[in-house]
C-alpha cells in the first residue's frame, strides 16, 4: 500500500475489485476494454468530424 | 471481446498453460484494464496439438498478416517459433513460450497459482512471478504496474 501511495496509483478501484473472484474480475476487464474501445472509437471519428467541417 | 472464452477452450482441450500478463494481473485484483489474453505455452507436440484444437474456431491470424490472404493455424506453424501474437474473432491472443524474468513453461507454472476461473482449476502467473516478469521488461508500461502489484501483494498478505 505504501508503494502504492509513493507512486500515486489509486486504490480505490483495487479494492472494490478485490471483494470479487477473479473470474469476475476477468470479465469485468474484457467488457471495460470494450467500452474504452468503443468510445476511442467515437473520439476519433468526431474529431475526424470536426476536421472535415 | 470475449476472450476468456479462449480461457474455457483451452482448459476443455487439456492445454497446458499458465495466464500471464494484463488478465494475470486483473486476476489478482488490479484495476489495469487489458485489452489481449496472454498465455505461456509448454511446447510440446501434443499440447501443440490441443492448442491448435481449442483456438482453431477463432480463426487466430498474426496480428501484421494481411487481411486478403489466408492463413492456416496448425501445428506446423506453432513448432517454428515461441512466441506469437494473434488477432482472433474473440479478441487479441498471444502465446509465450518462455516469459522474460521468469523462464521457460515450467519454471513459469512453478511461479503460478490455481485459480478457479469458468468451472475449470487454471495456473495463472503468481503475484511475484508477474513482479519478476513486468520487472524484466522494463517498458513504462510495465513498469507502471509495478507499485499496484507490489501493493496488492501487501494487501493480500496482510490479510492472510
Amino acid at each position: 500500500v505504501a508503494a502504492a501511495i509513493e507512486f500515486g496509483t489509486d486504490l480505490t478501484l483495487n479494492i472494490g475489485s478485490l471483494k470479487l473472484t477473479p473470474e469476475q474480475r476477468i470479465i469485468n476487464n474484457f467488457q471495460s476494454a470494450e467500452a474504452f474501445e468503443i468510445l476511442a472509437q467515437a473520439m476519433k471519428k468526431s474529431r475526424l468530424k470536426q476536421k472535415t467541417g | 471481446m470475449k476472450q476468456y472464452e479462449a480461457i474455457k477452450c483451452l482448459a476443455q482441450n487439456n492445454v497446458a498453460f499458465v495466464i500471464i500478463g494484463g488478465v494475470a494481473i486483473t486476476s489478482h485484483g488490479s484495476s489495469y484494464i487489458k485489452k489481449d489474453l496472454d498465455f505461456c505455452y509448454q511446447r510440446t507436440r501434443e499440447n501443440l496439438k490441443n492448442i491448435v484444437s481449442a483456438l482453431s474456431p477463432f480463426n487466430p491470424k498474426p496480428r501484421d498478416f494481411p487481411e486478403n490472404l489466408p492463413y492456416i493455424f496448425d501445428e506446423s506453424k506453432l513448432l517454428n517459433a515461441t512466441n506469437f501474437t494473434f488477432q482472433t474473432d474473440i479478441g487479441d491472443i498471444d502465446l509465450l513460450g518462455e516469459v522474460a524474468g521468469v523462464g521457460n513453461y515450467e519454471a513459469v507454472e512453478n511461479e503460478s497459482v490455481i485459480m478457479e476461473l469458468f468451472d475449470f482449476d487454471v495456473k495463472v502467473l503468481s503475484l511475484d512471478g508477474l513482479i519478476k516478469a513486468k520487472s524484466a521488461a522494463g517498458r513504462p508500461k510495465d513498469l507502471l504496474v509495478l507499485p499496484e502489484l507490489e501493493a496488492l501483494k501487501e494487501l493480500l498478505e496482510e490479510e492472510e
